[in-house]
């Protein structure tokens, strides 16, 4: 598998605070990576750090082969990257079918009903309220749309910031069914951050774990699993 | 007498619109209280009264420059004072004290215009009326249907840009979500920059038509600046006709209030008319916070 997003040395914060500390990291194509870590380890800011929504003080962000680094935010997406933010990711005044049409801003115009179509045909849920004010939705339909909207930009590499979060048992269930779903049906990458690593394992090919915006760990999900003392120093998890 | 009133009234109504159009706008779109909107019309009150006196036209031809130069302005406004400020993550507070520095700023400039216009071309550019150069149209002044179809085109034309095209769309979803809109793709810059443009039009066109009725100085959107801010707060951000309706409403609480109040208490009261928006933003602010826009879509909803 060749490289679709390899970071190097990156080092990135907000403003004078510095988050983030020579942190390495490859995704390859079809690869889904997950970054787990304790909170406020950085792991939201390094996917901020791709669009440039974090100030990126030195390092590289390497997308199929460019460097992306210094592109100007709204331009990432037009490289092919999706992002499913953990809040505010839907427009809740606007329709869900206004929601997915804004996803697919970059998208040539003759292209967006085709698109809606083939996204609501991988997740199939969202299809009976594209007419319904996002802001009206639960918050697990709601996710659902976010992560509709996120691959309406045709996207090589999608960022998944937390998509289970505040979900009931139920809901969060569904959506890493989607999740799989999209890994088996597509050659979609995906870079997952998530507090439900149970969830997570069955998913991913990869593991890094962020500590104090530093990596510590990287490696397959059952050797994370199988180091006890990681697992239950930074994880909670025995 | 009535009838001049009602005229008054209804003329006052629209163009208190569009300025508040302009102002609802921005605000919609980028988040920001402009201040220096006021200014915005003046200088398009001075697009007319340049363009006429030396083009020696009816100020109405001159509409479409009053717009292109009022939306460079607004525009120049956003890019050289607000954006570069604003990217740096300022408070909407921040932001509105930027605008009314940028408004200073522009008060000197106009009113330096203004002198130069006197002691070089002897205009009466301090003070200035065109009803005179008006049409008549079905008995009334053509100022009447002048700013209400100004003010019916816009609504009409910006409410079926933002509800039926892309970009109509990405404003929209700019207002909702900033940070998401750039995630998506969108170029807040560019879309912000032309939200303050077509805004800046709008009141271009207010100040191009207001000497036709009422008479101009240097300072007049600077003393109209707070009706400018009720007429957005009533109107609400919720829809585009938000500012129609509230500048009808307003326009005929002043010009009909202010009447009533002098009949009642004297003619004492008639500077003070600018109070009664004052009056309609407080109660508005307390008992009706989204607007009139708001209210009429929670109603509906």
């Amino acid at each position: 598998m060749s490289d679709l997003l390899r970071v190097e040395n990156l080092n990135a914060g907000y403003g004078a605070i510095h988050v983030l500390f020579d942190v390495d990291l490859q995704c390859d194509q079809g690869e889904a990576v997950a970054i787990v870590g304790p909170n406020g380890s950085g792991k939201t800011t390094f996917l901020n750090s791709i669009f440039r929504l974090a100030d990126i003080f030195s390092g590289s962000v390497i997308l199929e082969g460019s460097e992306i680094q210094r592109e100007r935010s709204h331009k990432v997406t037009s490289r092919g990257v999706g992002y499913l933010r953990q809040e505010g990711n839907v427009f809740p005044g606007l329709s869900v079918e206004e929601n997915l049409r804004m996803g697919a801003f970059n998208l040539p115009k003759d292209e967006v009903k085709e698109r809606i179509e083939e996204v609501l045909s991988l997740v199939k849920p969202v299809g009976p309220f594209l007419r319904r004010t996002a802001g009206t939705l639960s918050g697990g339909e709601r996710e659902m749309v976010a992560l509709a909207v996120a691959l309406m930009c045709r996207p090589k590499l999608l960022l998944l910031d937390e998509p289970t979060s505040g979900l009931s048992p139920i809901a969060a269930a569904q959506i890493a069914e989607l999740i799989k779903n999209l890994k088996d049906k597509t050659r979609l990458s995906m870079l997952i951050i998530e507090q439900n690593l149970k969830i997570l394992f069955d998913v991913v090919d990869k593991c890094y774990l962020l500590v104090s915006g530093r990596i510590i760990f990287s490696g397959k999900p059952e050797e994370l699993q199988s180091d006890k003392e990681l697992m239950k120093t930074y994880l909670g998890l025995a | 007498m009535i009838m001049a009133s009602f005229i008054d009234a209804l003329t006052y109504s629209a163009l208190l619109g569009l300025m508040g159009f302009g102002l609802t706008l921005i605000r919609r779109t980028t988040g920001v209280w402009n201040v220096a909107h006021g200014e915005v019309v003046t200088i398009g009150s001075y697009v007319a009264l340049t363009a006429t006196s030396f083009l020696a036209h009816s100020p109405y031809f001159h509409l479409p420059v009053a717009f292109i130069v009022c939306s460079a302005v607004s525009g120049i406004i956003f890019l050289v004072g607000v954006e570069p400020i604003r990217a740096k993550g300022a408070s909407s507070i921040l932001l509105l004290v930027v605008t009314i520095a940028i408004s200073l700023i522009l008060i000197a400039v106009i009113n330096i215009y203004a002198d130069y216009l006197q002691n070089v071309f002897h205009l009466s550019s301090k003070n200035f009326l065109y009803a005179r150069l008006d049409f008549t149209l079905w008995g009334q002044m053509g100022i009447l249907w002048a700013a209400w179809a100004a003010l019916a085109v816009l609504t009409v034309s910006y409410y079926l840009m933002l509800q039926h095209t892309r970009l109509g769309l990405a404003l929209r979803a700019l207002a909702e979500q900033p940070t998401l809109a750039v995630v998506m793709g969108a170029d807040v810059k560019s879309l912000s920059f032309l939200a303050w443009c077509l805004a800046g039009g709008a009141a271009g066109l207010a100040g191009c038509l207001f000497p036709m009725r009422f008479q101009c100085h240097p300072g007049i959107g600077t003393s109209m600046i707070a009706t400018m801010f009720a007429v957005s707060i009533f109107g609400g951000i919720e829809k585009m006709y938000g500012p129609l309706l509230a500048g009808l409403v307003l326009g005929f609480a002043q010009i009909y209030g202010i009447d009533l109040l002098s009949s009642l208490v004297g003619p004492g009261v008639i500077p003070f008319k600018d109070l009664i928006p004052m009056i309609v933003l407080l109660l508005t602010l307390q008992f009706l916070p989204e607007g009139l826009s708001g209210f009429v879509g929670r109603r509906r909803g």
